[in-house]
C-alpha cells in the first residue's frame, strides 16, 4: 500500500517539483497533498513566488556603464586579430 | 535606444550570430554582453574570492580568456554558460592561489538541525509530519504587489542570499539569480545532480523564512 505523503515529505520534495524532476508517482501523491493541505498550498506558492522574486528584483539590479579597461582590452584584442 | 533594452536585446541573439559579431570585432556586441554579464560575474566571482576589487579583476582576467579562446568555443555548452564556467575556474584558481579557496564539499554543509529547514511534528505526534506550530507558512496573497517587489524585499533577499554559505550562494546566484538550468550548474561547478538539488533547497528555503517573517509582520 503507498502511503500518502506527509507535509515534510512534500516539503523535502519542492525543488524536484519545482524544476519537473520528479518521478510520476511522486508528482501524482504531491499534487494530492496539495489538494488537502492548506499549508503546503501555501508552502509551495511561496516557494515560487521565492523564485521569481530573485530573479525579478535581480533583474532591477544596478546596470552599470561598461568600464574603459574592459573597452580597453577589447580594443587590444582586435588589434592583435588583425593579420600583419 | 536605453542600456537596459540594448543588453536585454543581446541575449536574444543566437550564439553563432553572436560570435560572428565579436570575431568582426564589434564593439557594442561586446559592450552589451559586458554590460548584460558583467555585475552578476562579479557576484559571482566575489563569493570565491572575497573581495571585491580581486572579484574585479577575476572578471577582467575572464572576459580576456573570453575574447582569446573564441576560436575554441565549440557550441557544447551555450556561450553564457562557457562565459561563466571559465568564470568559475579563475575564481577559483585565484582562490586557491590566496588559499581561500574551499571546494564544494556537500560535508561541510550546515546540517537541517541548524533552523535552516522547517520544522514538523515527530513521530509520535497525531499529526506526525505535519507543520510544527511556529513553521506555518503565511498566506502571501494579501501583501501588496508594492511590498512584495519593494526595495526592502529586495534587500531582504539579498542579504539573506550573502548570509548562506559559499556553496548555497553559487548555486541560488547561478540558479535564480542568473537563470541557469540545473544541468548548466552541475557541469560548471562539477556537482552531482543531487548535492545542487539539496544545496538550492536550502538557500531557497532560508530566503523563503525570511519573505515569510518579513511578509508575516505587516
Amino acid at each position: 500500500m503507498s502511503h500518502e505523503m506527509s507535509c515534510k515529505e512534500l516539503v523535502d520534495l519542492v525543488t524536484d517539483y519545482i524544476d519537473e524532476s520528479i518521478s510520476d508517482e511522486e508528482r501524482a501523491k504531491f499534487e494530492q497533498h496539495l489538494t488537502e493541505c492548506g499549508y503546503c498550498n501555501a508552502y509551495v506558492k511561496q516557494m515560487h513566488l521565492t523564485v521569481t522574486l530573485t530573479k525579478k528584483l535581480a533583474e532591477s539590479d544596478e546596470q552599470k556603464p561598461v568600464p574603459d579597461e574592459l573597452l580597453n582590452i577589447f580594443r587590444e584584442w582586435k588589434q592583435e586579430q588583425k593579420p600583419h | 535606444m536605453d542600456g537596459e533594452k540594448r543588453a536585454a536585446a543581446i541575449t536574444t541573439l543566437p550564439d553563432d550570430e553572436l560570435i560572428a559579431r565579436l570575431r568582426a570585432g564589434d564593439e557594442t556586441t561586446f559592450a552589451q554582453l559586458v554590460e548584460h554579464y558583467n555585475a552578476s560575474m562579479v557576484r559571482i566571482a566575489a563569493i570565491y574570492v572575497n573581495e571585491f576589487a580581486v572579484a574585479e579583476e577575476v572578471v577582467q582576467d575572464t572576459w580576456i580568456a573570453v575574447l582569446k579562446g573564441l576560436d575554441r568555443f565549440e557550441g557544447r555548452s551555450s556561450f553564457k554558460t562557457w562565459i561563466f564556467t571559465i568564470l568559475s575556474n579563475r575564481a577559483k584558481t585565484r582562490a586557491t592561489r590566496e588559499s581561500r579557496y574551499v571546494p564544494l564539499e556537500l560535508s561541510d554543509e550546515p546540517d537541517d538541525s541548524d533552523g535552516a529547514m522547517p520544522r514538523f511534528n515527530p513521530a509520535n505526534h497525531p499529526y506526525a509530519g505535519s507543520w510544527a506550530d511556529g513553521w506555518v507558512p503565511h498566506m502571501w496573497e494579501s501583501v501588496p504587489e508594492t511590498q512584495l517587489l519593494g526595495q526592502e524585499t529586495r534587500s531582504i533577499i539579498f542579504s539573506t542570499i550573502e548570509a548562506l554559505s559559499p556553496n548555497q550562494q553559487q548555486v541560488i546566484r547561478l540558479r535564480d539569480v542568473d537563470g541557469f538550468s540545473a544541468e548548466e550548474v552541475c557541469n560548471m561547478l562539477q556537482l552531482s545532480e543531487s548535492n545542487q538539488r539539496v544545496l538550492l533547497h536550502r538557500a531557497r528555503e532560508r530566503v523563503r523564512q525570511a519573505l515569510d517573517s518579513y511578509f508575516a509582520q505587516e
